[in-house]
C-alpha cells in the first residue's frame, strides 16, 4: 500500500491538508512503435487520474505533474492502480512556501551606486561620525596628490623612497588611503571612505614598483609618532612566520605614546585548497593589530591568513576585504581590488570614528576595536573579534542622570 | 671570519638597531658609540628609538654589544603584488 509521504513541517514549508502532488516517472519508454508498447504517456496519465475521479484542472503534462484534491485512502487506491498499470509515480502532500525571514547572519552585502558593501557592513554612515580632528597615517605606495576625489582635503605627505617623491604610480597607496578616508558620499558616484573628514598622513614607504624594506617604513612609522597620529595602517608584509624585533619595538614605543598601529595579516592562504596561512611581520607582532579579510557574506575570504600560533600572531579583528571599491590613480582614479591590505583601512577608518566618538587612544582603542566588533559565527583564528564596527550614532548613549564628573 | 685577498670586499648589511628602554632619551648618544663600533649610520629615529646603519655582515655581533642596544636586525624587504592583481 502506498502511502502519501508527509514531509516535516519546517519553517520555510508547511503541507496543505487534502491537497497532494502526484508525481508519475517521466522517463521514455525504449522504443515506440514495436508490438506491444503501452500507450504513449501523453494519453494513461490523464486517463487514469479522470478514472479515478481526478481533476485535470492542474495535471501539468510536460511535468507529468498533477496536483489533485483528495483523500489520503483515494490517493493510495490510485497508487496500486498506478502499480498494476505499470505507471511508476509517488505521492505526497502539497506545500505552501514562505519566504524566509530575514535572517541578520545570513546577510551579504552588495555595492549600491551610492556606497560600497564594506562601508555599508562597518556601519560608518549609520554612526554619523567622520573622523574628523582625527590623524591617519597610511604607510604604502604613496597618494596620488591631484586626485579629484580629495580637492579640499587635509592631506601630508613625505617619501621614504629614495628617488622617488609620494605620488602613487603603483595605485596600492591611493586605494588604501580611499578606503580608510576618503569621500562616503560623491555627488556622482559611489562613496568608498570610512573616516571622510580624516587628517591624511600619506607615507611612502613601498616604491612605485611595490617595494620597500624596514628602513622606509621604520621612518614611516617614527615620522607618524611624530605628527601625533591616532592611527598608522599598514597594508604590507612579508610572509615570514619570525617575528621580527624592529616591530615589536615600534608598536610598543607606539602604543605608549597613544598611537595604534594596524597591519595586514596576510594573503598566503589559499583555503578552498586547505591552506589557512599565517600572519606574518609586522602584524604578527604582540603590539601590532592584524586585520583579516570578509567577503560580502562576512565569510572569512580565501587568502585570508590565520592565526600563527605564538604570542602576537593572532588574527584580531577583520574587515570587509574582498572586492572593494576604491580610488586610484589617475587615469583610471578607481579601482576593485582584494586583500587584507583593503581590510586594513577599513579597520583605520573605522577606529578613526571610534577614536573621535571616545577620545580612546593607543590601548583603549584597540580594547574598543575589539569590544564593538560584530562577532561572527567563524573561528576566532581566522576573524579574531569579529567585524569592526563604527560607534553607534551620539544619541544612542544612555543619557547622564543629574551631574557628573568626567575625569 | 677572514677575507680571502684578491676578492672584493664583503657588501655591507643595512642593520636597523633597536635602543633599549632606558636609553630612549638619548638616542643620539647611541649612535655615535654605534659609528665608533663601526656602524655607518643613514638615520637616528628619535621619537621610535631606533638606528638604522650599515656595515658588514661580521660586526653584527660588535654593533649588538654596544652600550643601549636592545636588539641589531638586518634588514628585511617587503614587496606587494602588481597593480594589475586582482588580490592584494
Amino acid at each position: 500500500m502506498i502511502s502519501p509521504d508527509a514531509p516535516r513541517s519546517t519553517a520555510s514549508a508547511t503541507p496543505v491538508p487534502g491537497r497532494y502532488v502526484v508525481v508519475f516517472d517521466t522517463r521514455t519508454p525504449a522504443a515506440t512503435g514495436r508490438f506491444g508498447v503501452r500507450a504513449t504517456f501523453q494519453e494513461q496519465v490523464p486517463t487514469m487520474l479522470q478514472s479515478q475521479g481526478f481533476s485535470l484542472d492542474t495535471y501539468f503534462a510536460r511535468l507529468g505533474v498533477a496536483v489533485v484534491d483528495g483523500e489520503s485512502a483515494q490517493l493510495a487506491e490510485l497508487g496500486e492502480r498506478c502499480a498494476s498499470a505499470r505507471m511508476p509515480m509517488r505521492v505526497v502532500p502539497e506545500l505552501i512556501y514562505h519566504v524566509l525571514a530575514d535572517d541578520p547572519a545570513a546577510a551579504e552585502f552588495h555595492d549600491t551606486d551610492e556606497l560600497t558593501w564594506g562601508v555599508q557592513a562597518v556601519r560608518a554612515m549609520e554612526s554619523g561620525y567622520t573622523g574628523a580632528g582625527i590623524r591617519v597615517a597610511v604607510l604604502d605606495t604613496g597618494f596620488d596628490v591631484g586626485h579629484p576625489d580629495f580637492t579640499g582635503r587635509d592631506i601630508t605627505t613625505k617619501s621614504f623612497i629614495a628617488g622617488e617623491d609620494v605620488q602613487d604610480m603603483h595605485g596600492h597607496g591611493t586605494h588604501c588611503i580611499g578606503t580608510s578616508c576618503g569621500p562616503r558620499t560623491l555627488p556622482d558616484g559611489r562613496g568608498y571612505g570610512v573616516a571622510p573628514e580624516a587628517s591624511i598622513y600619506a607615507g611612502k614607504v613601498l616604491g612605485n614598483s611595490g617595494s620597500g624594506s624596514d628602513t622606509g617604513i621604520l621612518a614611516g612609522i617614527d615620522w607618524a609618532l611624530e605628527n601625533d597620529c591616532h592611527i598608522i595602517s599598514m597594508s604590507l608584509g612579508a610572509d615570514v612566520p619570525e617575528v621580527h624585533p624592529p616591530y615589536v619595538a615600534a608598536g610598543n614605543r607606539a602604543l605608549e605614546l597613544g598611537t595604534l598601529i594596524i597591519a595586514a595579516a596576510g594573503n598566503n592562504a589559499k583555503r578552498s585548497a586547505g591552506d589557512p596561512g599565517f600572519v606574518g611581520t609586522p602584524a604578527n607582532s604582540p603590539y601590532v593589530m592584524a586585520v583579516g579579510a570578509l567577503d560580502e557574506k562576512l565569510q572569512v575570504a580565501d587568502f585570508s591568513a590565520r592565526t600563527l600560533p605564538g604570542r602576537g600572531g593572532q588574527v584580531d579583528v577583520s574587515g570587509p576585504g574582498v572586492r572593494v571599491y576604491s580610488s586610484w590613480p589617475a587615469p583610471k582614479l578607481h579601482n576593485t581590488i582584494s586583500g587584507t591590505s583593503m581590510a586594513t583601512p577599513h579597520v583605520a577608518g573605522v577606529a578613526a570614528l571610534l577614536c573621535e566618538a571616545t577620545g580612546f587612544r593607543g590601548r583603549e582603542l584597540w580594547a574598543e576595536l575589539a569590544q564593538e566588533a560584530q562577532r561572527l559565527e567563524q573561528f576566532s583564528v581566522d576573524v579574531g573579534a569579529g567585524l569592526a564596527q563604527a560607534p553607534p550614532p551620539e544619541d544612542t548613549e544612555p543619557a547622564d542622570e543629574g551631574q557628573t564628573c568626567h575625569e | 671570519m677572514n677575507e680571502v685577498p684578491g676578492l672584493p670586499a664583503p657588501e655591507p648589511v643595512t642593520f636597523v638597531v633597536t635602543v633599549s628602554g632606558p636609553y630612549m632619551g638619548r638616542v643620539q648618544e647611541v649612535a655615535r658609540n654605534l659609528q665608533t663600533a663601526g656602524l655607518q649610520v643613514d638615520r637616528v629615529l628619535g621619537t621610535l628609538g631606533q638606528v638604522h646603519g650599515h656595515a658588514e655582515g661580521s660586526r653584527q655581533a660588535s654593533i649588538a654589544a654596544v652600550e643601549g642596544v636592545y636588539s641589531v636586525d638586518p634588514e628585511r624587504t617587503y614587496r606587494i603584488n602588481p597593480p594589475d592583481s586582482e588580490i592584494q
